[in-house]
This record gives structure tokens, sequence and C-alpha cells, in this order.
């Protein structure tokens, strides 16, 4: 059993019924050929087998004798949650200042935050990767990447 | 049948279509193997660069990244446990304990071998039986689609993944995401919420990156700093006692990959679920047990989706109808070369029909020489510290999102979904059966309603239909024994089963 799978079952049970209702909007049950009907079909196999997921997860609750890992650090540990607003801030300032300076920047500062070497390293490892993704990306490949509002 | 040889021989004689068959086998296997690359993508990519060469030179290049990348994929799934590909899900599962227990070169050896094999077979395939197998393809209608769809998502979801529930969950899960944008069919928006970028629907490949990529990179940020198991990379030519040992597997899967490539819309990726499933069943007493590193378990998969390539080119060439999304872009580059794929290309043009037949087999003599050789670079990827890796692949990831369709929302997306694979991996589910229902839910959806249409929107109609016709009857068998094995169905069945007899009694 992992921590805190309860709570995570019983939202995707939540989540499951939701979709159920959303595929039911879509054209409701007027015709066995509308388009809501197979997103209706998926969304019940999710209500079912949410619904297994969950009577398992109780189950084992209750099987379980020693006090379960705490949730948080489990499913939340440090690392994800800087690494993951790194990613974001990634995302929203390449439209801004192009991939590949917003790239460069990200690939800084996790580097940085995970690897811990000293700079002159993380600028090089930093370099190198910048440069081999724009020769073949850009080069090779001849994908067209966002330069940047701020420079236009 | 002279003239055939010659136009066989056409891409061994001619010094730079064999040049253009090399390079776009050794992209393809780089190509396939970089998690958010795809062969689709760059097939497409390739398409617009080669429109004004002559039509053998640009389906020389094409084909060789099909053939290298639908074996590339594996390099990834044994070496890093991330498959390049969707037809290497199944190859991770026992390619990835192999590469642990130190034996990842031996493991990329083998699958090249039985790659090749594969792909030779899948050619031979489709150059002899090409007329016979499309007559059969042609005999499924909408009923059998929707029910070999239903096959291929429940067998992965219960290949891998703690339970059944949860592997129906993703599948389930994956086809609501592969419903997202307009109906097809009427146009009627599902799940956009008023929003003009989910009117287009999701594609796959965004999803994929999601999961697969920057998921895993994100799942993989516990093991940062903690020492990696060096992959051994000593011998990868296979012994001849493994390649004799395994013949008869690999021949099996291969036979099994050229049938499914041949299906259309069904490509490499079910072709190896179903293989992975046959060897799984088939190995009584497997040396090591499947998941912890069976080599029955590396084989099946990478012999099946190698073989689908030759497979997918049948329905291609002689309907003109697509194997898979690759075959599909191979399409569009005839069009644009003036060729008409359908019944009539073999007629008219047989000199197109049997240069591909032999383009493909050098493509993969090519595999078999890249695929043993130049693994000692591609393992550098490998020693390469986590730490450097992780925030290479959410790049490459945005990079591969971005690249589909010059779409910066794609990159959200797929942070997005990379999130929520996150999570679900950390609760023990997995996300294959999710892609699968995302890429085969839209086919799914057009050929279930066909089939209600076509029953007049009469439920018994409709249900009746699936046990009257020989082909569907044996799908729906198939169907619900699949199932009966995986739930406890079975048992509640049994026990009304045993409480009546107790009655009579």
């Amino acid at each position: 059993m992992h921590p805190g799978e309860l709570v995570f079952s019983a939202c995707l049970l939540a989540f499951s019924v939701w979709a159920f209702w959303q595929s039911y909007a879509i054209s409701g049950l007027e015709s066995l050929f509308g388009p809501g009907v197979f997103p209706m079909l998926a969304s019940a196999v999710m209500i079912l087998s949410g619904l297994a997921i969950l009577a398992r997860a109780l189950k084992e609750r209750r099987l379980q004798s020693d006090d379960p890992e705490p949730v948080l650090p489990y499913l939340f540990p440090l690392r994800l949650i800087t690494f993951v607003p790194l990613m974001v801030a990634f995302a929203a300032a390449m439209p801004w200042i192009g991939f590949f300076p917003s790239a460069a920047l990200f690939i800084l500062a996790s580097i940085a935050f995970l690897w811990r070497r000293n700079l002159v390293w993380t600028l090089a490892v930093t370099a190198i990767s910048v440069v081999a993704i724009y020769v073949i990306f850009r080069l090779v490949f001849q994908v067209v990447l966002p330069s940047g509002v701020l420079w236009s | 049948m002279m003239e055939a040889f010659g136009f066989l021989a056409i891409s061994f004689s001619d010094p730079y279509l064999l040049f253009l068959t090399a390079v776009g086998t050794l992209a393809g296997i780089y190509v396939g193997a970089v998690p958010g690359l795809s062969v689709t993508m760059a097939a497409s990519i390739l398409i617009s660069f080669t429109f004004s060469w002559g039509v053998n030179e640009a389906l020389a290049l094409i084909a060789g990244v099909y053939v290298g990348g639908v074996y590339g994929g594996s390099r990834t799934a044994i070496l890093l446990n991330i498959p390049g590909a969707p037809s290497a899900i199944a190859t991770a599962l026992d390619g990835y304990p192999l590469a642990k227990k130190g034996l990842a070169g031996e493991a990329i050896g083998l699958s090249t071998v039985m790659s090749v094999m594969g792909g030779l077979i899948g050619v031979i395939a489709l150059a002899i039986a090409a007329p016979a197998i499309s007559d059969l393809a042609l005999m499924f209608n909408s009923r059998d689609y929707l029910l070999l769809g239903l096959i291929g998502i429940l067998l992965v979801g219960t290949l891998s993944g703690e339970s059944f529930a949860k592997g129906a969950f993703c599948g389930a899960l994956g086809v609501l995401i592969g419903m997202i944008g307009l109906d097809p069919m009427t146009a009627q928006a599902r799940f956009t919420f008023g929003s003009i970028n989910l009117m287009g629907g999701v594609p796959y490949v965004v999803a994929m990156i999601g999961f697969f990529g920057v998921g895993e990179a994100l799942y993989q940020l516990d093991l940062v700093g903690k020492a990696r198991i060096k992959q051994k990379v000593s011998r990868i030519i296979p012994s001849w006692r493994d390649v004799k040992k395994y013949l008869q597997i690999g021949l099996r899967a291969s036979g099994i990959g050229t049938i499914i490539g041949a299906l259309p819309g069904t490509g490499g990726d079910i072709a190896a679920l179903l293989a992975y499933d046959d060897a799984k069943r088939a190995t009584k007493n497997p040396e090591i047990p499947f998941g912890e590193g069976a080599k029955e378990g590396l084989i099946a998969p990478e012999a099946a989706n190698n073989a689908a390539v030759g497979g997918a080119f049948i329905p291609m060439l002689t309907l003109g109808i697509p194997g898979d999304a690759v075959t599909a872009i191979i399409i569009g580059a005839l069009f644009i070369h003036g060729l008409q794929p359908g019944p009539l290309l073999l007629v008219n043009t047989p000199h197109l029909f049997w240069f591909i037949v032999g383009n493909l087999a050098l493509a993969n003599l090519f595999l078999l020489i890249f695929g043993l050789t130049g693994i000692k670079v591609f393992t550098k990827i490998v020693e390469c510290p986590r730490a450097i890796l992780i925030p290479l692949i959410v790049i490459l990831s945005a990079l591969g999102a971005f690249a589909i369709q010059n779409n910066p929302i794609h990159i959200y997306w797929t942070l997005a979904f990379g999130i929520v694979g996150y999570f679900l991996k950390k609760f023990g589910f997995q996300v294959g059966p999710i892609i699968l229902g995302v890429i085969l839910g839209p086919m799914m959806d057009a050929n279930y309603r066909r089939a209600m249409i076509g029953a007049r929107g009469d439920v018994s109609d409709f249900l009746l239909n699936f046990v009257m016709n020989p082909i569907s009857l044996v799908l729906s068998v198939g169907l619900v024994l699949l199932l009966l094995s995986q739930t406890p169905l079975l048992g509640w069945v049994r026990g009304i089963a045993a409480g009546k007899g107790d009655k009579t009694v």
C-alpha cells in the first residue's frame, strides 16, 4: 500500500464521476451513436475500475497494522517542489526571452540545484548541452523555435 | 519475374540510394531512441525536406528512418527504462531488468538480431503474401476494429502494473484524453470547455512525451545522486546458442507482428504487446521470470515491432489504407510524387512496389550493422549523471511537444501530463495503457459508432452481430477470456455455478 493511496483513490473516483457527467453533457442519450456515447462508456469503465481500486485500498488499509509512511514527504519531496516550478518558469519565460536563453537558464538552474558541483563545471555542461541542442534541432532538423518577443 | 528482381535490386546497386538508406537507418535509430523524438515526427519533417527529390530517394531515406526508428526505441527502453517509442513499451518490461543485471550489451545484441530477423520476415511477407493478407484485412469490419482496440488496451493493462483495475482505469482515461476536441463525425465539441486550443484535440505525441518523458524525469528525481548501476556493455554480438534457442519465439513473434502490422490502424505498438503476451503464455518455464529480465520477453516485442513495418506497408500499398501513423505519412509522400496508393499501384507501377520491398530489406541489413556497432558511443548517454540528464529530458520533451504543431501551449500540456504521470506512477499505475488509449480511442469511437449505425441503433442487433460473424466471434471470445482471466468475474461465475450445484444435490 502506498502512503495516501486511500485519498488518491477517492480523488480518482470523484474525477471519474465528474468525467461521466461531462460525457453525458455532450449529447446525452438521445441516440446510441451520438458523439457522447463512447466517452460515457470510457468514463463508466473508469468509475467501475475506480471503485475496485478504492475497495482494494480500503481492504489493505484494514489489514495494515503498522503506522503508514508520512504522505507529504513521499509524494512531494523537496527536489520535486523545487524542480516543477523551474520547469513551469522555463515554459513561461520561453515566449518572452526565446527558447534557447530560457532553456539555458533552466538547465543552469536545475543542474546547479541537482548536481551541486562547482560553477565552472555547471556552466560548461550547460553550454555544451545548449550548443548540441541548437545544432541538432535548429540546424539539422530545422525546428523553428520561438526567438522571444522581448528582442524583436 | 526477372523484371521484379531488377527493381528489387535498384537500391542495392545505386551508391546514392545505398547512402541515403544507410543515413536514414542510422538517424532513425537515434530518433527512435531519444524520448520525445518520434519516427512519425521525423518522417513528417523529412517529407517537407524531400518533396523536391525523386520518389526513390525520398522513399529510401524515409524507409530507413522508419526501420531504424522502430528499432531505436528499444535502446532507451533497455538502457534507461524509457521506451523511445510506443512500440518499445513491452521491450522495457524485460529489457531494463536485463540491463540492471549488467547484461545491457547482450540484450541490445539479441534485440538487434531479432529485430532484423523480424524485419526481414515482414518484408518477405510484404513481397509474397501481400494480396492474401490484404484480402483477410478487407473482411474485417468496424466491430472487429473496436474489439481489436479493446483487446489491445486491456492487454497492455494486464501486462504490467499492480492490478488489472489500475490498468483498465488508465486505458479508459487515455480513451477520454483521445476524445478531447471536435468530434470528426459531427463537429460537436467534446471536453473543450470553450477553449480554442483544445478543439484540435490532444496530439498523442504530446501525451506520450508528457507521460514518458517528463513524468519519468520527475519520477527519477528521487534517484538523483544515488549510485547508478553501471550498464556494462561488454559483449554485443549475441551467442549463437542464444539465437538458436530463441529462434522459435522470434519466428512466432515475427508472424504475429506481420499480421497485426497489416491490419489498418494497428502498428508496431500493439504487435509488440500481443507478441509479448503470446511469448509469456507460450514459455512455460522461463529461465528468468517475465518482468525480471526474461530474454523471451525482450525478443518477442522486438521481432514483432520490426515485422510490423513490412506488414504495415501491405494495406498501404495494396488498399491505400495506412497500417500505422508512419505509413500514413508515406502515403502523403506518394501523393506528393503523383502516385496513387491503392489496388492499381501494383498494376501501374510495379517498379515502385518492388523498389520498396528491396529498400526495406536493405534498411534491415543496415540495421544489423548499425545495431551491433556504435553502442559504446550510445551508452555514454547512460553514464551521464541523472542530475544532468533530467533537465535535458525536460528540454527535449518541450522541444518535441512544441515541434509537432509549433504551438507553445503543447509545452504546458506536456508538463501537465508529466505531473499527472508522476503521481500515477507513485501509486503503482502504468502509463502505457493511457498512451494506447489516446492513440486507439478515436479509432475505437469511430468504429463503435459505425457498428452501432450498422445495427440501426438497436442494442440487441448490435450485440448479436458480435457473435454472428465468424471473425467477430473469435475476437469477442478472445476479449471475454481476457476479461475472465483478469477479473474476479470468473470466481463469481464459479461461485454461482457451485451454489446452483449445491441446491440441485
